[in-house]
């Protein structure tokens, strides 16, 4: 009976695995922040520091929703950047030559956002390429789109319904400025909390993550599962290109969405979802995006020139990953594992 | 026995893959709260039958009947609509959630709702857990769990879709004797609540102790349909395999020499303690136990998969450290692996390949293979241990189950090892094969060699070990010589309590 | 004896020794896939300009030889069951530490030169101990190392192109070795088929590549079989960061600098050159040949789109896309064909089973 209580207490928030990481990083962060207090009082101090992570958040977050779920089946989606991109551009491009009313502008990067998505996930499931390949060739496709709808030019300010300045400067509470970017994507987030626990596509998508096999025997169609959560992402992401527009008031196909895909897939790490599928929280991806959103707004105030970010996405995923790992080890040890394979 | 329309039956069933018949007009019937066992040899069909059954393959020709209307079962789903469940031989389980989430994942669309009620799952699941008196905390996760209770839940899984029909795939074989008769207990109460069991076992001893019907299968044809009560063991294997084979296992007298293997004090924390085990030239060596109480670790850590952390190992009187599975092959171990299809071979590969992968180093001068020397070695070990295939580049994954463990036990052959790990070597291999492997270790303790068997099948260890070595959790518990050895003390052995050792004279 | 099996028809297995050149050449691949690709790199030959002038088609191949040195030791990498996605960033880094030391440490050329490689080996034994040691799946590791290293370049030297260097390293794709008619073929090339020569007897010839194949098929059979896994991925992994090395040095001196934004994106070009050239990516099959092949048609379709004055983000799409189809193809063939010889043989076997219980 002692063993029961251990073994609920174990899998109680604090100590689930997936926070850990998160902890640490904090950690590290509140280390430097000791040694060097006066550029981290500086920076918070100032108001722009607030307006940039609240407005780089909704976007990250956003996309990451879907990031969260394709790791969970056990994959990877890294032409999440250039759907941003491309769908953002195609937006920009209604709104500027066809003069198209904000709610089309919604509409149109929902839907060609899914549609972007499903592409992938047709040839995943249905064609059965590698979902590195595929995603590594529809970053280029779409992002190459991107270029091709308005060979190359930027959609200014001036084209953007007014509406689209309203998602950053308006807010469905006068009093509290809190803009209604952050709350379109609370919304999502508070969506996609209820549909992984208690959706039944999202257990799906746990199942199909923690043993493909197993959930095949079980009757789950696993194509489908894939499928409609590359679909999902891609419609993420095209929100996201709509927000992208918002956020800064107009659409490049260089750079809007570009890199996205790197800090997506490391606040999902960070956030406790495994690489290998099957274990992750939607609240553990948010907490990945707070902290690399915040990383990423310090570095210049610290003094980093922005030329450190890569580098340091690059080098929170390693020691995410390695800290994981660890994780992992531990705890392995204690079992006994089948065959004598241990820690596979 | 109440004589009542079956509540499952095929009638004229038959599977065909391109160019062989594996199923051939087969009339199986499942009769409510009964069990029915299913014998044969491996590639008789047993596989076949049930995997149609459960959707997973489709009927070349024939029709199933449930409850005397004509179903058709396309895929899994359907077959758990329809209240048939199959218990795999290794349990499918989700290793990050917890138990609750694996009895319902894949099903949680069943009752209708909308959304997945957790209060209403865990209640439900702790209802069922109850009513097979196990003793289960429905959330606690599954990765740490035995295997006997990850079959378990499994089991409760196939009653949270109220299966009518539990198809139970060779459950027993990863299964030690108390973990088997506990899994008993758990079929009769299945059969009290009038759920028809279809029990495959390779196992005649357990099918006379649980089965009142059986089926014989082979080669895809159905011999008969009889009840257990009036079919003798002999006569189940005579139809078996067609002819009449002498079943006993046999252990043939070596000279016992040196000491080849030794190992003193092996601890790897959290798996096992303070092992000692001696290996004799010629000698037998058996180590037994529940599943789980790491033999296979043992094992895996002598052969250097995952080294111990303290403890010494003396290979013929020379202390050696063996760090990696390499290193073991040089100084003369050599291993067989449980799993012959995961870790035993590499199906895509052709069997030339396979069997010649741990010896590369001794047909190649600096890396560069020696084909002529490949090709002759692989024929001679293939006609040695008459392994059937048509030619050494077919890959190994279309070859008959013990024909496979021919090939990795020839592979292992080819290294010329002093010292054999031989973990479980005749599971799940047909009675036929099982002879020619007792024969082969036989053989091979007489030329001098050494042979470390694990083994959870009570027999072989009686009748085979010069002396065995009885696990539990992490400990050895008991060390019987040849003349101590039965199945009685083996199993009282295994039950001790921690703090007591029985040692022999 | 060998008897013959009255069961499933032998299919090839992978890797049969006899006969070596054609039924390995084809090995996990269709027939008909290369028949494509022929007819594609044909078509390509034809339609691009100056097609006649064979000195224009060795430029356009001597431009390409980085990405086919990458491209031949990632194909062992994904036969090995791996990937490295950080290449690019250990030519940049590799380049740019070559150039810094040069510069600003004043470390004669050949020095920095040797530097730099074992610079670009070490960044590989990173990759290497992640992926082998701890164990972290390569696709996420090396994903972060391709930021890592390009970030740190980003940080040494900023926007600028660090050049200048000695005459004896700039453009070393213009050193001519060999002359067929009027053409001079230069080192480089001639280098990349040595290479790929040494690639191919080792991946066919040698335990080494029997040990490759097998930890890409089933890892944990192959450390059961007594092959050190960690050891060869390791040596794999820092293989690779050395190659990617020479290569970054390759690309300095024929571009004569080296930036931060060296070989952008170049990851997608080599995955595409590999898998074109039928190298599956899960693992356990493939050949450097067909890697070659793949390379050919690459670079024939970026010289076309270039000629074409196709921007270059444009060119990403079609390379994205040929990326796609080329594997989409065959697969949605052979998904056909399954489907449709399965109704057959049902069809057939049905009759069979029927025609025999007639008999009974």
């Amino acid at each position: 009976m002692k063993n029961r209580a251990r073994l609920r207490a174990n899998n109680k928030f604090i100590f689930k695995p997936e926070y850990v990481t998160i902890f640490i990083i904090i950690f590290i962060l509140g280390l430097s922040a000791i040694y060097k207090p006066e550029l981290f009082i500086e920076a918070v101090r100032r108001r722009e520091f607030f307006q940039s992570i609240i407005l780089g958040l909704p976007l990250i977050v956003t996309v990451a929703m879907g990031m969260m779920m394709v790791i969970t089946t056990g994959c990877i989606d890294v032409s999440v950047g250039s759907i941003v991109g491309f769908t953002g551009m195609f937006v920009g491009f209604l709104f500027k030559f066809y003069d198209a009313p904000f709610w089309v502008g919604v509409l149109a990067a929902i839907v060609v956002g899914m549609m972007a998505g499903a592409f992938n996930g047709l040839f995943i499931s249905y064609f059965r390429i590698n979902f590195l390949v595929v995603t590594l060739a529809t970053m280029n496709i779409w992002r190459g789109l991107a270029f091709v709808i308005t060979d190359g030019v930027e959609i200014g300010a001036s084209y953007m319904p007014e509406q689209m300045s309203f998602l950053i400067l308006k807010g469905p509470i006068p009093r509290i400025g809190i803009p209604w970017l952050i709350w379109i994507a609370l919304f999502f987030v508070i969506i996609m909390v209820f549909f992984m626990k208690y959706s039944h596509f999202g257990r799906e998508v746990y199942a199909v993550g923690g043993n493909e096999n197993a959930a095949k025997l079980r009757g789950i169609n696993v194509k489908k599962v894939k499928f409609v959560v590359f679909a999902l992402t891609g419609m993420f992401s095209g929100i996201a290109g709509l927000m992208y527009g918002a956020r800064f008031g107009f659409f490049s196909p260089g750079d809007t969405g570009n890199g996205m895909e790197l800090i997506v897939i490391a606040s999902t790490v960070i956030g406790g979802v495994s690489i290998s599928g099957g274990r992750g929280s939607i609240i553990g991806v948010v907490l990945g995006c707070l902290l690399l959103g915040t990383v990423q707004t310090l570095i210049p105030s610290v003094g980093f020139s922005s030329f450190y970010n890569t580098t340091i996405y690059g080098l929170i995923i390693i020691i995410a990953l390695i800290i994981d790992t660890g994780i992992k080890i531990r705890k392995s040890r204690g079992v006994l594992a089948k065959k004598g394979v241990v820690g596979d | 026995m109440k004589v009542t329309e079956p509540v499952l039956k095929t009638k004229g069933l038959a599977k065909a893959f391109s160019g062989v018949i594996v199923l051939r007009n087969v009339d199986f019937n499942i009769y409510p709260g009964e069990v029915h066992a299913l014998i044969g040899e491996n590639g008789a069909g047993k596989s076949t039958l049930v995997k149609i059954l459960d959707g997973a393959l489709s009927p070349t020709y024939g029709e199933i009947f449930l409850e005397g209307q004509k179903i058709k079962i396309p895929n899994p789903l359907v077959a758990k609509k329809l209240g048939i469940a199959l218990i795999h031989q290794e349990p499918q389980i989700f290793p990050d959630l917890d138990v609750t989430e694996n009895i319902f994942a894949g099903h949680t669309r069943d009752n209708g709702d909308l959304f997945v009620n957790w209060r209403e799952k865990r209640k439900i699941a702790r209802e069922l857990l109850d009513s097979l008196d196990l003793n289960i905390d429905e959330e606690a996760p599954v990765k740490g769990m035995s295997i006997a209770n990850q079959q378990m839940v499994e089991i409760i899984c196939s009653l949270s879709t109220n299966a009518k029909i539990i198809i139970m795939d060779e459950p027993t074989s990863v299964l030690t004797p108390s973990e088997v008769k506990k899994l008993f207990g758990i079929v009769e109460k299945l059969k009290e609540q009038g759920k028809a069991i279809v029990f495959i076992s390779h196992n005649l001893d357990e099918v006379k102790i649980i089965a009142s019907r059986i089926t014989i299968l082979r080669d895809g044809n159905k011999i008969c349909e009889r009840m257990v009560k009036n079919t003798t063991k002999e006569l189940m294997v005579q139809l078996m395999i067609g002819r009449t084979l002498n079943k006993q296992i046999t252990k043939e007298e070596a000279t016992v020499g040196e000491t080849l293997l030794e190992v003193k004090n092996l601890t790897l924390h959290g798996q096992f303690k303070n092992i000692s085990i001696k290996i004799n030239r010629g000698e037998i060596v058996g180590i037994t136990g529940l599943v789980g109480a790491g033999q296979t670790e043992v094992a895996c850590s002598i052969f250097g998969i995952t080294p111990s952390e303290s403890g010494k190992i003396f290979i013929k009187g020379k202390e050696e450290k063996i760090n990696n599975p390499m290193e073991a092959i040089r100084k003369g171990l050599a291993m067989v692996p449980e799993d012959r299809l995961q870790t035993g071979l590499l199906l895509p590969l052709s069997v030339k390949h396979n069997m010649t992968l741990p010896s590369l180093d001794k047909i190649s001068k600096l890396t560069w293979i020696n084909f002529k020397q490949e090709d002759s070695l692989v024929e001679a070990y293939i006609k040695r241990l008459s392994i059937i295939l048509s030619n050494t580049n077919q890959a190994v994954a279309e070859i008959s189950g013990g024909n496979q463990q021919k090939i990795v036990l020839s592979k292992w052959l080819m290294t010329q090892p002093e010292i054999y790990i031989l973990d479980k070597p005749t599971r799940g291999i047909d009675v036929g094969a099982k002879a020619e492997v007792y024969n082969l270790i036989n053989t091979l303790v007489k030329k001098g060699k050494g042979v470390l068997m694990i083994s959870t099948e009570l027999e072989e260890i009686v009748q085979l070990c010069d002396r065995a070595y009885i696990m539990s959790e992490g400990i050895i518990t008991a060390v019987l010589e040849r003349k101590e050895l039965s199945e009685e003390r083996i199993i009282k052995a295994v039950s001790i309590n921690k703090k007591e050792v029985v040692q022999s004279s | 004896m060998l008897k013959s099996s009255n069961n499933i028809s032998s299919n090839k297995a992978i890797g049969s020794n006899y006969g070596f050149l054609l039924r390995d050449f084809f090995s996990g691949l269709e027939i008909n896939y290369f028949i494509l690709m022929f007819i594609v790199l044909t078509i390509l030959l034809i339609t691009t300009p100056n097609y006649r002038d064979a000195s224009y088609i060795i430029k356009a191949i001597s431009r390409n030889v980085e990405y086919g040195l990458v491209a031949c030791m990632m194909t062992i990498i994904i036969i090995g069951g791996m990937i490295d996605l950080s290449v690019a960033g250990v030519m940049t880094l590799c380049a740019t530490i070559t150039g810094l030391l040069y510069h600003n440490a004043g470390i004669p050329m050949l020095g920095a030169i040797v530097l730099g490689l074992m610079g670009g080996l070490m960044l590989g034994m990173i990759n290497g101990a992640l992926v082998a040691y701890l164990k972290i799946p390569a696709i996420i590791v090396t994903i972060g190392t391709l930021y890592l290293y390009r970030g740190i370049s980003k940080i040494f030297i900023g926007d600028h192109s660090l050049g200048h260097f000695p005459d004896w390293f700039n453009r070393v794709d213009r050193i001519y070795l060999i002359k067929i008619g009027n053409v001079n073929i230069p080192v480089t090339i001639i280098g990349l088929l040595v290479v790929v020569i040494i690639i191919f007897f080792i991946l066919k010839f040698t335990s080494i590549g029997r040990k490759i194949y097998a930890i890409g098929t089933n890892e944990t059979a192959a450390k059961f079989s007594g092959i050190n896994v960690k050891c060869l991925k390791f040596l794999l992994f820092s293989l690779s960061g050395l190659v990617a090395g020479a290569a970054g040095l390759l690309w300095m001196s024929r571009l004569l600098v080296v930036r931060h934004d060296m070989a952008l994106g170049g990851e997608l070009d080599i995955i595409t050159i590999v898998v074109l050239g039928g190298t599956s990516i899960l693992g356990g099959k493939g050949n450097v040949i067909g890697t070659l092949w793949g390379w050919l048609i690459v670079i024939f379709v970026r010289s076309g789109l270039s000629v074409a004055q196709i921007p270059i983000e444009q060119q990403l799409f079609v390379m994205g896309t040929l990326l796609l189809l080329a594997l989409a193809i065959p697969n949605v063939i052979s998904i056909l064909k399954e489907k449709y010889l399965n109704i057959e043989i049902q069809k057939s076997l049905k009759k069979v089973i029927e025609s025999k219980n007639k008999k009974y």
